[in-house]
């Protein structure tokens, strides 16, 4: 009896301490993002109050009205929002149709491609961006939302991450179904496919997410208002409305608590992911 | 007949497949990638610039880039100060939040959650937000450190604070995402080991050292590997929380990549940006195949 | 089927993506206005409205950009043989670089006799080197100091001051500090503005911004006239405290009444009604050290309006020079703009006109304005030094240091880039 209790005791100070600090360090991790909120409903006169205050006596919507209204927020979500959408339907599109090729197939060249193909994730954009403004201008694509998502139509990362895991699918199940009388594209489409939910989910996710906050490319493309992405928009709106703080912290909010919300939903897929890619290298 | 079936099976839908798989996306890399690549050397072998005829320059971009661009110095300079300090930081952080979060069970998910959220969120958001915080009059970090006495400093307006005030907002955006690797890399280092070592009479620390680390080894050169490559390109936490055109206070925070952006989109001289991007990525190159070779030697166990 | 149904996908997408490239067809044609001073858009769309009316095949489509962005995007874009903005406001800062992109003023619209005849002083200070005109002429800006009324009365100051040594004091009787010792109310606060109040005071000690022939800068940056001007202000701020490094943006300040004085250039005029509607200010001729305008008290900027970009396409042109020279008969639209940017028109005939006569900071300006000089062009790289100046300055470093630092920046600059519109020696001041 003695020996159970010192031992519980003693498990139960060290992860206090440890759960303290966590909590602490949570503090810290979220502070931004409150006073990013708090500040965004605060009557200009509190925001430079001293000292300062959590909760805005009296709450004001004055910038949320005017960041929909005058400062085409709404456009600037709607263009981020069916951008990541196209992008990332046709990432996941060609990524596992060529990660499956590349997994379960034999042909001429395929090490060779598949080097070829890989080898550039090791090219940083800045190599990449000046020659392809250029060629982008050629076309008639600068201010064009094609020049956003042409160039997003293949994902490298994904190739590579829905090969590693189609290489894992067993083949007699691709054989089976030829066995069974399918062709190849609907063995793809409707055995395999299926099978590789999770691959799919955590590259979905993530490739939206990068082309929601892609930032210097469209920062180099776009010209108008009507074609600016949330981050460009709220770039180059932050920057000219600096002095009025409520207002830049409202375009914050505006361009962060959907993402949280949607992270906060899928959470378990979203870790599974990074646990996924981190790992299959 | 024999020909028919050998025409049919070329045509097969195993065949088709694969070219209708392969053959466009080796185009898009032909033309995006390598012809981008091709043209960018091209580019930088020239003067490239507005309403001046192209010249040829040979190698002449790149030996001012090396020679006689003390902007380049400094940026070289402020990105290896940066990389330095964020990915070390950075990494040990993650490495004892990962290790202090394992234990916790069911709150894990919770903190882990918490921990993350600053990776969601959209970068030019955050770094919106952290200019507030650091306004030296009003913002926040400032407010508190004035409350408990401290002088009021001039945090993006101060060349010597300028960088730091940016790694601390970078250290606390990536943190969650490593934290997260590391704990999928711990959770497959099998229980066995420690209770193994406990018995023999090990204390935490060298539970640490001896254990986990060397079998978090692959996870944790992954994270070096990618966190410097990322951290050699960094752009928009200086164009947006130091401001526009990023350079920050007599170029504190002026990076490689906010260089190349200026020389080429507001200078417009493409030719010279091309060739500083090249020694941008002969620099990528060379300390990542370096750390590569460093760290393989420790992978096995 | 699993076939066809993803054919049928890739090409839904595929229409999707194509008809992001299908332009709409319009019967109309949009000429793109691109700004990046909000109070001058406000100005102009009226006048969009009333012209579209006239002409109802031509529409407007106006853009604020913010000043960076500005011009990178319209450098890069023409660059590439494209003209994101039909009609652009220019600013004659920028010439040598961006002239290649400018379209010139055609001679059947614009005749250069007539023009002489409209607009003051037109050939020194709108014509460029190749003898053509690229921008319209707005008009002639400089700088002022703006000050609080209300705080001027309360600390009991009267007359305004002539000398710097006046003006000094005043800023040191307007300043108030709060208990930690920090200045609360700033007497004077320059900001990023610092780099320009250098400059007018090394005019008004004989000085120059460039050498003779425009290659570099000149040497009176680095002798007396420089040094004494960086010492009084360096002094200003560490030794009589009327201001600290780090205080708030001078704009702001004086706007939330947390800065008595400010020096700027006579834009800010718009800025603060537009913004503080409610604040009393006025203003009074830059001080000078011997309290007399002569030599010279400042620097002037014969400020530009409009340009066309050179790679709009020909039809596109033909009708943005049409409604540019319709918009400069607009006299009631060229006042307001005028009084909202703080300039005296350029256009001689406005200069009657009671809301020019009568406006209180083209007023002040008017007597200061004949001992201004116009420089002709001055690239954006001795701004971008300027900062670095400040910055030194607020840290402390010594004067000598800061200069030097500061003219081997600009000297290299101009290495790479002289300044080809070079009209500073022109100067001539007025006879007394």
């Amino acid at each position: 009896m003695k020996r159970y209790k010192y031992k519980r005791k003693r498990i139960n100070y060290s992860k206090l301490i440890t759960i303290l600090l966590f909590s602490a360090g949570s503090i810290i991790m979220m502070f931004p993002f409150v006073w990013m909120v708090s500040t965004s409903f605060k009557i200009p006169s509190q925001i430079i109050s001293y000292p300062p205050t959590l909760i805005p006596k009296p709450p004001t919507i004055q910038y949320y009205r005017r960041i929909f209204t005058e400062l085409k927020f709404t456009r600037f979500f709607m263009n981020s929002g069916y951008i990541s959408t196209i992008v990332t339907v046709t990432a996941l599109l060609t990524s596992s149709f060529v990660g499956y090729v590349f997994a379960k197939f034999n042909f001429w060249g395929k090490e060779f491609i598949f080097i070829m193909i890989l080898s550039t994730m090791m090219i940083p954009f800045a190599v990449t961006m000046i020659p392809l403004y250029l060629i982008i201008s050629k076309l008639g694509w600068i201010n064009s939302h094609l020049a956003l998502i042409i160039p997003g139509l293949y994902s490298t990362f994904g190739i590579f991450l829905m090969r590693q895991f189609m290489s894992t699918i067993p083949n007699e199940l691709r054989e089976a179904a030829i066995v069974d009388g399918c062709n190849e594209f609907r063995t793809f489409w409707s055995i395999i496919l299926p099978q590789c939910k999770p691959a799919l989910a955590a590259l979905g996710i993530f490739t939206f997410m990068w082309n929601w906050d892609n930032f210097l490319w469209p920062l180099i493309i776009l010209n108008s208002e009507e074609k600016f992405t949330l981050p460009v928009g709220l770039a180059m709106f932050s920057n000219q409305w600096w002095t009025d703080y409520g207002l830049v912290m409202a375009g914050a909010t505006v361009t962060v608590i959907p993402v949280l919300i949607v992270f906060l939903i899928f959470q378990r897929q979203f870790i599974q992911g990074i646990v996924l890619t981190g790992l299959k290298m | 007949m024999e020909r028919i079936r050998k025409f049919r099976s070329i045509l097969s839908s195993r065949n088709m497949l694969i070219l209708v798989a392969i053959v466009p996306t080796v185009i898009f890399y032909l033309v995006f990638s390598y012809g981008a690549i091709v043209y960018a050397f091209y580019l930088s072998l020239h003067k490239w610039t507005v309403g001046e005829p192209i010249i040829f320059l040979g190698f002449a971009n790149y030996e001012k880039a090396l020679r006689e661009d003390p902007l380049f110095y400094k940026a070289l300079w402020n990105t290896f100060y940066y990389a330095v300090v964020t990915i070390p930081v950075g990494l040990a952080l993650a490495l004892i939040l990962a290790v202090g979060i394992n234990g916790l069970g069911r709150l894990a998910n919770v903190f882990r959650t918490i921990y993350f959220l600053p990776v969601v969120s959209s970068l030019v958001a955050i770094s919106v937000v952290w200019r507030w915080l650091y306004q030296p009059n009003f913002g926040l970090i400032n407010q508190v450190i004035g409350a408990l006495g401290g002088p009021r400093l001039m945090w993006l307006q101060e060349p010597s604070l300028a960088m730091p005030a940016v790694m601390v907002m970078a250290i606390w955006h990536g943190v969650g995402y490593t934290m997260v690797i590391f704990l999928a890399g711990l959770q497959g280092i099998p229980q066995t080991f420690y209770e193994a070592a406990m018995i023999d009479g090990a204390n935490k620390w060298q539970l640490l050292k001896n254990i986990t680390i060397p079998l978090l080894m692959p996870t944790i050169t992954f994270v070096l590997v990618t966190g410097l490559i990322g951290s050699l390109q960094v752009f928009t936490e200086m164009y947006v929380l130091v401001g526009s055109p990023g350079s920050g206070p007599l170029n504190a925070t002026r990076t490689i990549v906010v260089h190349l952006y200026e020389r080429a989109f507001t200078y417009f001289q493409m030719g010279y940006a091309s060739a500083t991007a090249f020694v941008l990525f002969a620099i990528i190159l060379v300390f990542t195949i370096l750390q590569l070779r460093l760290l393989r030697t420790r992978w096995e166990y | 089927m699993a076939f066809r149904k993803f054919i049928s996908i890739v090409c839904l997408i595929g229409l999707l993506i194509s008809s992001l490239s299908i332009s709409a067809y319009a019967q109309k044609m949009t000429l793109t206005v691109w700004d990046w001073h909000a109070p001058r858009m406000n100005a102009l769309k009226p006048k969009l409205e009333a012209y579209s009316k006239l002409h109802p095949e031509i529409e407007f489509n106006t853009m604020l950009m913010p000043w960076d962005e500005y011009w990178k995007k319209l450098l890069a874009a023409a660059a590439a043989g494209q003209a994101p903005a039909d009609i652009i406001e220019f600013h004659n800062a920028q010439t040598t670089r961006y002239i290649q992109v400018l379209e010139p003023l055609p001679e059947s619209l614009f005749p250069l006799s007539e023009m002489r005849k409209v607009y003051y002083n037109f050939d020194q200070a709108f014509v460029l080197w190749d003898g053509k005109v690229y921008f319209l002429p707005g008009g002639l800006m400089s700088s002022l100091i703006y000050y609080n009324i209300d705080m001027w009365k309360k600390a009991g100051l009267g007359a305004t001051p002539k000398t710097w040594e006046e003006f000094r004091q005043a800023a040191k009787k307007l300043t108030k500090y709060d208990d930690k010792g920090n200045v609360q109310i700033a007497g004077v606060t320059f900001g990023g503005y610092l780099p320009l109040i250098w400059e007018d005071m090394k005019y008004q000690l004989g000085g120059w911004i460039y050498t003779e022939d425009g290659k570099a800068a000149d040497s009176s940056w680095i002798e007396t006239p420089g040094i004494k001007s960086l010492t009084f202000l360096r002094d200003l701020i560490f030794k009589d405290k009327v201001t600290q490094p780090g205080f708030l943006d001078w704009m702001e300040a004086f706007g939330t009444q947390k800065a008595a004085m400010v020096y700027s250039w006579t834009w800010f005029t718009g800025w603060v009604n537009l913004n503080y509607p409610k604040l009393k200010y006025a203003v009074f001729t830059l001080p000078t050290w011997t309290g007399k305008m002569s030599p010279a008290v400042a620097r002037n900027n014969y400020e530009c309006d409009y340009a066309v970009l050179k790679t709009v396409p020909k039809e596109k042109k033909e009708e943005a020079f049409k409604f540019l020279k319709w918009l400069y008969t607009q006299d009631d639209f060229l006042i307001k703009l005028n009084k909202e940017l703080g300039r005296i028109p350029a256009k001689k005939s406005l200069w009657g006109h009671e809301g020019i006569r009568l406006d209180p900071v083209l007023r002040v300006l008017n007597k200061e304005i004949s001992y201004t000089i116009f420089p002709g062009e001055r690239p954006e790289f001795i701004d971008t030094a300027g900062g670095n100046l400040r910055v030194r300055v607020e840290k402390g470093e010594s004067v000598e240091n800061c200069l030097k630092a500061y003219k081997e920046e600009v000297d290299n600059a101009l290495k790479e880039r002289p300044v080809i519109w070079n009209v500073e020696r022109k100067y001539k001041p007025p006879k007394q």
